[in-house]
């Protein structure tokens, strides 16, 4: 009976967890941005969670280095079934302007499936809040295919 | 009791919030906001200053031999742009704009490319017939593309000095005469179309690889280089402003050149009459050279080494903590980059 409500509900306020994988603080600042007053997108429903293992949506910035590489993968893998990985700017989807630099592991698709990329370098608030309602679009896809 | 921020309290209470409605309320991004990249295929004439200049290596091309020409594909990989706008920049034909649309979302890699597809045709060749058959006919080449040196100018002088034109097709054209063969040319050029060899004196275009940019003729000092659009010249050495030491209004060239071919040209009949005047008001100030070659004012000069560090030949040695300022005589070719680059002006040409 409540299986519906839950459905629902969970689609409308999904959780974000958010990785830094040695970005450069531009695009954490305009998460940031995101998430405070100004743009408020917790009036949408997008709320910061305190650990990966409430979380629906991982935000990953920065280029992944060598030494984030490990500790982006492990936190990844304690989000729970369904997730969705959103890449913040152009670092994370190629490396950007640390391309072919020896403590570069990116881009983050050769490690995980990456269900959307924002780009810009940072990208505008707004196409932070496109993004992440895209991804929960797909997240309900996910939860209704699990079923 | 006192409440002193009781009024702006209550006006707050009842104020819009400043949040921003963004899904709600369409935003425009500012004016001048760096998003989404448009390519004009029409306009690229695929120099590849955009794929050389750019940081996050976003910018790429494919070639396809098509019958017409060869056909490019230029591609822009958003998803590694920094949006620094060098590559617009650097654009001289203005193929590469920067929109305000930023929004960039994409569940495929795929959907943050932005490529634009032409057709470069081959180059028009002006003389086809029998350049292959005989080497010996390379020295009858025309001037646009192998120019013979300037004292083999010099030694055909019964021949008329030849005004010379631009080229219709975009491609550069040499000026003999100018030329010091400094090679700073052939270093700027983005798609390594020109070899200069300074020995040889030679100024060699590879007309498959040249893309009619105009750097060539952008960098050169001593406007050797005719692009579409200037005035033909006649291949004398360039007019020169009258040093400052002596501030004899007409232009003199200089003054040994002119006197070993008389009467090549009207102009260098009037350059000897002229150029010992630029000699007879001497004063105490330092004389330009008359073989083109610099000489440093070493009451002005500030041992900066800028001047040995812009010179193409490598033969200017300064030293900054001895005061010193060396010419190489042998290597100097006279193209007057140390003294444009002289913040001081401490150096006359």
């Amino acid at each position: 009976m409540f299986k519906k409500l839950i459905e629902e509900s969970t689609g409308k306020s999904p959780w974000l967890f958010h990785i830094n994988a040695g970005s450069c603080n531009g695009c954490d600042i305009e998460l940031v941005a995101v998430l405070t007053p100004r743009y408020d997108a917790e009036r949408l429903g997008f709320k910061l969670a305190g650990s990966p293992r409430q979380a629906d949506i991982v935000v990953v910035t920065g280029p992944i280095t060598a030494q984030s590489l490990p500790r982006v993968l492990r936190t990844i893998e304690q989000v729970p079934e369904p997730r969705c990985i959103v890449t913040m700017g152009s670092c994370p989807q190629s490396g950007n302007v640390f391309r072919g630099s020896y403590s570069i592991c990116g881009p983050l698709s050769k490690y995980v499936h990456v269900d959307v990329d924002v780009a810009g370098c940072t990208p505008k608030p707004e196409a932070v809040i496109d993004g992440l309602a895209l991804a929960t679009k797909i997240l309900q896809q996910k939860r209704r295919e699990m079923k | 009791m006192d409440l002193p921020f009781i009024k702006e309290a209550i006006s707050q209470l009842f104020s819009k919030p400043s949040t921003a409605m963004y899904p709600a309320v369409p935003s425009e991004a500012a004016e001048n906001y760096r998003g989404r990249i448009v390519f004009h295929p029409d306009k690229c004439i695929n120099c590849m200053m955009c794929e050389r200049v750019c940081s996050g290596n976003a910018i790429s091309h494919t070639v396809e031999k098509t019958d017409e020409g060869d056909k490019v594909t230029r591609t822009f990989y958003l998803g590694s742009c920094t949006f620094c706008a060098t590559c617009m920049d650097f654009c001289g034909h203005g193929a590469i704009e920067f929109t305000r649309d930023y929004h960039m979302i994409a569940t495929k890699e795929e959907d943050l490319m932005v490529s634009g597809t032409f057709i470069k045709k081959p180059p028009v060749r002006k003389a086809p017939p029998a350049k292959p058959a005989a080497p010996a006919a390379s020295a009858k080449e025309p001037a646009a593309v192998t120019c013979e040196t300037i004292a083999a100018e010099e030694g055909k002088a019964a021949a008329p000095a030849a005004m010379i034109a631009p080229r219709d097709d975009g491609k550069p054209v040499q000026v003999p005469a100018r030329c010091v063969y400094c090679t700073l040319c052939a270093k700027k050029c983005p798609a390594g179309a020109l070899t200069v060899d300074r020995a040889a004196k030679t100024w060699t275009l590879d007309e498959d690889l040249c893309v009619g940019c105009g750097t060539c003729a952008e960098a050169c000092t001593k406007k050797a280089i005719l692009m579409p659009g200037d005035e033909p010249v006649a291949n004398v050495p360039a007019p020169k402003p009258a040093p400052k030491a002596a501030p004899a209004a007409a232009p003199a060239a200089p003054a040994p050149k002119a006197e070993e071919k008389p009467a090549e040209e009207p102009k260098a009949e009037e350059k000897p009459v002229e150029a010992p005047k630029a000699e007879e008001k001497p004063a105490e100030a330092l004389q330009p050279r008359d073989d083109g070659k610099p000489v440093q004012d070493p009451s002005k000069c500030v041992y900066c080494t800028i001047c040995a560090k812009k010179c193409p030949a490598g033969a200017l040695t300064v030293d900054r903590a001895a005061k010193t300022w060396t010419l190489d005589e042998d290597l100097c070719v006279g193209c007057g980059t140390c003294a444009e680059s002289c913040p001081k002006k401490a150096i006359l040409i």
